[in-house]
């Protein structure tokens, strides 16, 4: 049977089909969905089956219901009744849908992202039982990988553990696939045989990685499933075949599931660790902490009965070997809290609970609108009554209007959220763990779906229940006086207000940000980023065993795209974001105690990276061919304006020494030879740090060209006089330099958005409150205002009158609103970045915003009052 | 015979079945044909309705095809046309036909 191709909102919806039609309606909506697809775009295909979806379970259930009933054609008529009522009003049915479709959209969104993220459990089998084991040091509360000697004795002495995997840290293992036309880099898992055996994942082709291969250095690979199907095509006669990493050939032993995405997400093959870790020769210590362990507990162990007797077996380690095992213990965790990390899961609920708290003002406004609507009617509604209409059947109409808001509310909601998931997925690479499986799940439709109807039934409820309170002879005589008992207006006020206050403050929390962003948007970088781009290297070490070959193919490939038409400069730096480890010690040459607490980074470069990256020398001489360090004692350094203050403030740097990190007196020392001005790599809204630059490429490093010409126009010349130097060589596309610089703060570009979007829902759903409490009065005082206009009150005072209401609620929302920025100011400032949280702008801005909004909410209201006609108002006329 | 009166979409729906092949009759298919013929847009929900009640006036009958595998291994409701609903869409024909009939030269030139 074909997968099939319904959006699973549809499928979802499929399931409120009878039984009896469900099969033949699902092929006719499949048949239909397919025929879309074909013709158009997919997010109309998806809309337009998911509406039909629900529009065919309505009909059938429908059918099913009426089935030899006569009842059909009086419903009918409700449902045409309830139509036409609802587009009488449709102003406010388009609002109450827009709003709870947000609210339902937001909530659904959310839950979605925690589900997959959070609550759903791995794809391994029993992944409970999973667990990673890594080294803490009590010494600094480090965690770190341990030595294969140490992973060796934990694994005899845990009979907890039915198996033990190892595998060499990923953060090392990446390899260039070779022998193609153009070479990549992929990552790749070093493992060891028990490594599959305990993550419980078999091949779905050939075999798993042995023991064996690992003792004979096997030349083996086992294919993931995305690197199978995207460089074989799936092919089953893969199998035997070879390919060629970095170099050298390797045998295709087997093919894993497309649920094995360990020991980090996007490994493309594994192979034996031993190809990795000189094994066994060099793994016959107990400092090395370059292996990462995954272990599968046995079924009736716990995790706290595994942390024991890793902690008898870490003590008896610390007593044997305590050079290097003292104050290091082994700890347990389970795998899905290395998988999500721990601050995520933390973030995901508390933005549910924001999205449920709008969910619940969404409801709150809603059933206020309906409520007031429902008051608005009750003179059509008693005169229904008069007539002889049931209550019963006046009850199923409000029924009948509400269910049909609520579900078209659903269906967008589930759009909407569905949509934001899209975004979700395409804009958050490879940050969020597991963030590409995330969709619509039926629990969240079932949430959607289960909460308008709950709406439907509260807000038909309301109006319903009033009615029956109502005497009609009463109420056609006196119309709705009195509707409006003083305890609920008062309650209802408060609600608005509160409303008010929360979007205020989410108004100048959204403004405080997006200024903040402003100012690290527009925060010099210091690097010239016009023209600048860049692309990383890395030069495998089988092909180049020492910086001599490293400094040669650097040296080729700089004057090669030097020569290319259109670039202007070249050079290679070893991290363009200097997103790397600092050194925060320091030692300089006459004085005998270090600095500390000045951050530095060093960066190993070709000679022209000061002048491609467009930094000004401030004094002293640029860094040339001949300053490369080498076999000599001499190593020239340039360091920036920021270290040149910290270490000789209001002194000559030039022609002092320095050491960086740990002071070692068979360490030469570095001399200064220049200084450039300070850049902000590390992160546009970073205080930028201590830097030092020397000549030395190493094997990985950033690649940078400056071109007057378009960077589409010059990346493929450039990329060809890269390979022209070495074929073999994987290079990466060609990034511009701002790009890069912008993600340093997109971080703080999310929360900003995100803090934004919650203050559009919020004000919305106020600016809703204020005009639904506002509309409510003047229904309420139709012959109060009737009275004041026949006494000759002009229409500017009863517009007056209602505006004043507006404003009065307005004032007071902002007031509480401003005066909780001002006290949430010091909270906020974390946040902030060239700004302070009390910022008139942010403050005026959000004031201006709050008090405009209120005044267009109240307007409409307003202009009812001034329409109210003073004759039939009092002579009880509709 | 069914005295029912036919609704207009019913009779469409009943000429559309008549129109399609043995066995090629669904509701899809019967919406595309209306759609071709007069460039109706039918909703697939009300053809739903209509055929049952249709199939409770005993003008037509439905059956389960065989699983299709473009329409995610899910059958047709394949519908035929009974007896009775050739005679009611004859009637409504032969009421329709003598309607028609002396009018034609008032669509001469309109």
């Amino acid at each position: 049977m074909r997968e099939s191709a319904l959006p699973r909102a549809a499928r979802a919806l499929l399931r409120l089909i009878p039984p009896r039609h469900r099969e033949h309606a699902g092929g006719d909506l499949e048949e239909a969905h397919r025929a879309r697809l074909a013709n158009g775009s997919g997010s109309v295909a998806w809309v337009a089956t998911v509406l039909d979806a629900g529009l065919v379970a309505g009909a059938l259930a429908w059918v099913t219901l009426m089935e030899g009933t006569g009842a059909r054609l009086k419903l009918a008529h409700e449902a045409r009744s309830a139509v036409i009522g609802l587009w009488r009003s449709r102003g406010l049915s388009v609002l109450s849908v827009s709003v709870l479709a947000i609210g339902i959209g937001a909530t659904a969104a959310n839950l979605s992202l925690l589900q997959t993220v959070v609550l759903s459990s791995l794809p391994y089998e029993d992944a409970d039982r999973l667990v990673t084991i890594w080294t803490w040091s009590e010494l600094d509360g480090a965690r770190d990988g341990s030595s294969y000697l140490n992973v060796s004795d934990w694994a005899a002495s845990t009979p907890s553990l039915e198996s033990v995997g190892l595998y060499y840290r990923p953060e090392f293992t990446q390899r260039t696939v070779t022998g193609v036309a153009r070479p990549y880099r992929i990552q790749v898992g070093a493992v060891d045989g028990s490594f599959f055996a305990a993550v419980g994942a078999r091949p779905i082709l050939g075999r798993a990685l042995t023991a064996g291969d690992g003792r004979l250095r096997a030349p083996v690979v086992v294919l993931s499933h995305a690197f199978w199907t995207r460089s074989f095509g799936a092919s089953p006669d893969v199998l035997g075949q070879t390919i060629e990493l970095d170099g050298r050939r390797r045998r295709i032993v087997g093919v894993m599931g497309q649920e094995v995405e360990l020991p980090r997400a996007g490994t493309q093959l594994w192979e034996p660790h031993s190809l990795w870790t000189g094994f066994p020769d060099d793994l016959g210590n107990r400092q090395d902490d370059e292996f990462g362990v995954l272990a599968r507990m046995s079924a009736e162990a716990t995790l706290d009965g595994v942390q024991a007797e890793l902690d008898a077996v870490s003590l008896r380690l610390s007593e044997l070997y305590a050079e290097h095992n003292e104050g290091r213990r082994a700890v347990a965790r389970p795998l899905r809290e290395e998988v999500t990390g721990a601050d995520l899961p933390h973030a995901l609920w508390l933005l549910l609970a924001a999205s449920l708290g709008l969910l619940v003002a969404a409801c709150a406004n809603v059933g206020q609108l309906w409520l007031s609507r429902g008051l608005a009617r009750t003179r059509e509604l008693t005169v229904r009554a008069a007539l002889g209409a049931s209550r019963r059947r006046l009850t199923a109409l409000l029924l009948i209007e509400a269910g049909i808001l609520s579900l078209i509310a659903a269906g967008l909601g589930l759009w909407l959220a569905d949509a934001c998931l899209g975004l979700v997925r395409a804009l958050s690479p490879s940050d969020i763990p597991r963030i590409r499986e995330v969709d619509l799940s039926l629990v969240v439709v079932g949430v959607a779906v289960g909460t308008s109807t709950g709406v439907a039934l509260i807000v038909s409820w309301l109006p319903a229940a009033h009615l029956s309170r109502i005497q009609p002879g009463q109420a056609l005589r006196s119309g709705v006086h009195g509707a409006l008992s003083g305890s609920r207006h008062l309650s209802r006020t408060v609600f608005v207000v509160a409303q008010l206050t929360l979007a205020t403050f989410l108004v100048v929390s959204g403004a405080l940000l997006f200024r903040s962003l402003q100012t690290a948007v527009s925060a010099d970088p210091g690097v010239e980023t016009d023209g600048l781009a860049v692309a990383r290297l890395s030069l495998p070490a089988e092909s180049y065993p020492d910086l001599d070959a490293v400094w040669a193919f650097f040296d080729q490939a700089v004057r090669r795209v030097e020569s290319v038409p259109g670039v202007s400069s070249a050079a290679a730096v070893e991290d363009f974001l200097h997103k790397r480890n600092t050194a925060n010690e320091i030692h300089t040459r006459n004085e005998e105690q270090p600095f500390r607490g000045l951050r530095v980074i060093s960066d190993g470069v070709t000679p022209g990276a000061v002048r491609t990256l467009g930094l000004r020398l401030v004094s002293g001489s640029a860094l040339e061919a001949r300053d490369r360090w080498g076999a000599g004692e001499d190593r020239p350094l340039l360091i920036n304006e920021r270290l040149a203050e910290g270490l000789w403030p209001g002194e000559e740097p030039i022609g002092r020494e320095l050491m960086l990190g740990r002071y070692d007196p068979a360490k030469p020392w570095n001399r200064v030879v220049g200084v450039v001005e300070t850049d902000r790599r590390r992160g546009l809204d970073e205080d930028p740090i201590g830097q030092v630059f020397f000549v030395l490429p190493f094997h990985d490093m950033d690649f940078l060209i400056r071109a007057s010409l378009p960077l589409e126009q010059v990346a493929g010349p450039v990329r060809d006089a890269i390979s022209s130097v070495d074929p073999d060589l994987a290079v990466a596309d060609l990034i511009p330099a701002r790009h890069l610089l912008d993600r340093t703060i997109r971080l703080r570009r999310a929360q900003a958005y995100l803090v934004a979007i919650s203050a559009l829902g919020t004000v919305a759903l106020a600016m809703i409150g204020v005009f639904g409490i506002l509309a409510e009065s003047v229904v309420a005082r139709r012959s109060e205002i009737g009275v004041r206009m026949a006494v000759g009150a002009r229409t500017t005072k009863v517009v007056g009158l209602v505006l004043r209401d507006g404003l009065a609620l307005a004032v007071g929302g902002v007031a509480l609103g401003v005066l909780g920025a001002l006290l949430g100011g010091s909270f906020l400032r974390a946040y902030l970045f060239g700004i302070e949280p009390w910022d008139w702008v942010a403050l005026t801005l959000a004031v201006a915003t709050i008090l405009a909004l209120s005044g267009i909410a109240s307007a409409v209201p307003a202009w009812r009052a001034a329409r109210v006609d003073p004759v039939r108002a009092l002579g009880g006329g509709h | 015979m069914a005295e029912a009166k036919l609704g207009e979409l019913e009779l469409l729906v009943l000429l559309a079945i008549m129109r399609l092949p043995d066995g090629e009759a669904y509701p899809v298919s019967v919406v595309n044909e209306i759609a071709e013929h007069t460039g109706r847009r039918v909703r697939r929900a009300t053809v739903y309705v209509l055929l049952q009640r249709l199939e409770a006036k005993g003008l037509v009958s439905t059956r389960l095809g065989d699983p299709l595998p473009e329409r995610g291994g899910r059958s047709r409701r394949l519908v035929r046309l009974e007896r009775a609903g050739l005679e009611a869409v004859r009637d409504v024909r032969t009421g329709l036909l003598s309607m028609w009939d002396g009018l034609e030269a008032r669509f001469g030139d309109a």
